[in-house]
């Protein structure tokens, strides 16, 4: 009975992460209010790297798998081997630098809040304060 | 006139003063090394014999200069590198400043790699290669047999950007350099300015590609000249075709499949003789063909051919395996000139990004065992790590 508890608590966790609202945020002093998926595809595979204001995007990465993949399936890259591959072959030929990847919702929150060309992701439910704007959400 | 030395005292100010107004961007300084393990069987030219190895490292700088400036070093120290003992070389391999015309446009000026065909400009960044043992004519430890004729090693300046139109991105990239290395000063041939090209004749080049939906295709393309000028015949014949023309034509494919990847490319440099050399060698090779066998140890032309395939299956994040075949041929070289295959398979594993550890077993065979049977096999493992 115990195991099965378990296992359902670990199942319920799952579907409640897989479900997870995310939100795509920048900056508060970035003027950008939306953005389309295939713009958040160019910035994140790296054919853009300044925004409209001529400033440096600081791309930032979320390391958690489940995030990860909501966020790259929804900006139509292939698959995350493949993008990882892109950065590495742009950071490498010195083109510029792979985007930081980031080990919770928190700290990209403060990431994001503290660098004002920086874009990033979380769980909607972790965006809080006034220094980070949602500039696309996905379900 | 006063009017235009004060307005390009006021242009040069601005520009000084907000140089200095933006944030100053820190040097980044990282890099990559691959560590390897290599066994090799008895064959052709060696007894048995296993060895570690530091393959190569290379050292990165990198720095935003401000106003669409950019700088890159790659110093590249190959062979387990000590100067002291002799061992490996260190190569100045990259020194180039970058600069964003327009988003679709940078040119780079400096020490570069060239782009040709997909994998030379990536040929030695160790962490983004499946492969321990490159494609023949991209492997450094290769180069001493078979020759650095097939690729473009180095440039002096490129144009070079993608422009996208609706689902493709169009790639393109034109770049000029100096004349093959043979016709480069050096001190053994005791110049005192080492490094400077003796001719006024230049290699120019590019590439056309482009890249939709994981697939990526494009052509390539170079010109420059072979330094023939000492006889490519011994005595007694001494046939010395000069500096010929030569054009290198490359094409390259590479898609994705789910979990597969594909990657493949071909090569052909071709050389334009001049008439007196094509007869002369034609000569030769008729007055030195064995009647029994009805060959020649000359040949007719200088003209290359090279083309590798290599299909890998990505098992989950982790873990890959593949399997490569390589072929080239070299109409005026003994050994290869009914062509060289190597076969290869081989597999990785990456715990972090930053560390792959990787397994290949390849085995090169020369088709043409008149003169001499070449096969080599050799059981290769190795770390790559990127910091």
């Amino acid at each position: 009975m115990k195991y099965f508890c378990v296992i359902l608590i670990l199942m319920a966790a799952i579907v409640v992460t897989g479900n997870a609202q995310i939100a795509v945020i920048v900056n508060n002093s970035n003027p950008i209010a939306k953005i389309t998926p295939g713009s958040l595809k160019d910035i994140y595979l790296l054919s853009t790297l300044k925004w409209s204001d001529g400033m440096n995007i600081a791309v930032l990465d979320n390391r958690e798998k489940s995030i990860q993949k909501k966020f790259y399936d929804f900006i139509g890259a292939r698959d995350i081997m493949s993008v990882k591959k892109q950065w590495l072959r742009f950071q490498l030929s010195g083109e510029g630098k792979a985007p930081e990847t980031v080990d919770s919702d928190n700290e990209m929150l403060s990431k994001v809040a503290s660098t004002p060309g920086a874009i990033g992701y979380l769980r909607l439910s972790e965006v809080k304060g006034n220094d980070v704007k949602v500039i696309a959400q996905i379900e | 006139m006063k009017k235009i030395i004060t307005a390009l005292t006021a242009v040069v100010i601005f520009l000084v003063t907000t140089g200095y107004a933006q944030e100053a961007q820190p040097l980044e300084v990282f890099g990559y090394f691959q560590a390897k393990f290599a066994y090799s069987p008895k064959n052709s030219f060696e007894r048995a014999q296993n060895s570690f190895n530091i393959q190569q490292m290379n050292i990165l700088l990198r720095k935003e200069l401000g106003h669409d400036f950019s700088a890159f070093v790659n110093v590249e120290l190959t062979n387990s590198f000590s100067s002291e003992r002799n061992w490996g070389a260190l190569n100045l391999e990259e020194a180039w400043v970058k600069y964003q015309i327009i988003p679709e446009l940078s040119i780079k000026g400096g020490l570069l790699i060239p782009t040709f065909n997909n994998l030379n400009a990536i040929k030695s960044k160790t962490p983004l290669l499946p492969y321990i043992v490159r494609p023949v004519v991209y492997e450094s430890s290769m180069s001493v047999l078979i020759g650095t004729d097939y690729v473009p090693e180095r440039a002096y300046i490129q144009l070079y950007g993608t422009k996208t139109l609706g689902d493709v991105d169009l790639n393109y990239a034109a770049y000029t350099g100096n004349s093959e290395t043979s016709y480069i000063t050096t001190g053994v041939a005791g110049s005192t300015v080492t490094g400077n090209d003796t001719t006024t004749f230049k290699m120019i080049g590019g590439r056309v590609g482009i890249s939709t939906r994981g697939i990526k295709a494009g052509i390539s393309g170079t010109y420059d000249r072979k330094n023939v000028q000492v006889p490519v015949i011994p005595a007694p014949y001494f046939v010395s075709p000069g500096n010929v023309p030569r054009v290198r034509i490359g094409g390259d494919l590479s898609f994705k499949v789910d979990a597969f990847s594909f990657e493949g490319e071909f090569i052909l440099v071709r050389h334009t003789l001049n008439d007196f050399s094509k007869a002369a060698l034609a000569g030769i090779v008729q007055m030195t063909t064995d009647p029994r066998t009805g060959k020649s140890p000359f040949h007719y032309g200088l003209d290359k051919k090279f083309g590798y395939v290599n299909l890998m299956y990505d098992i989950n994040d982790q873990w890959y395996v593949y399997a490569g075949y390589d072929y080239l041929s070299d109409e005026f070289n003994t050994i290869f000139n009914d062509g060289l295959m190597k076969y290869s398979v081989g597999g990785g594993f990456r715990p972090i990004d930053q560390v792959v550890l990787k397994a290949q077993y390849i085995d090169v065979k020369g088709k043409n065992e008149d003169f001499i049977k070449l096969n080599y096999e050799s059981y290769n493992v190795a770390v790559s790590i990127l910091f």
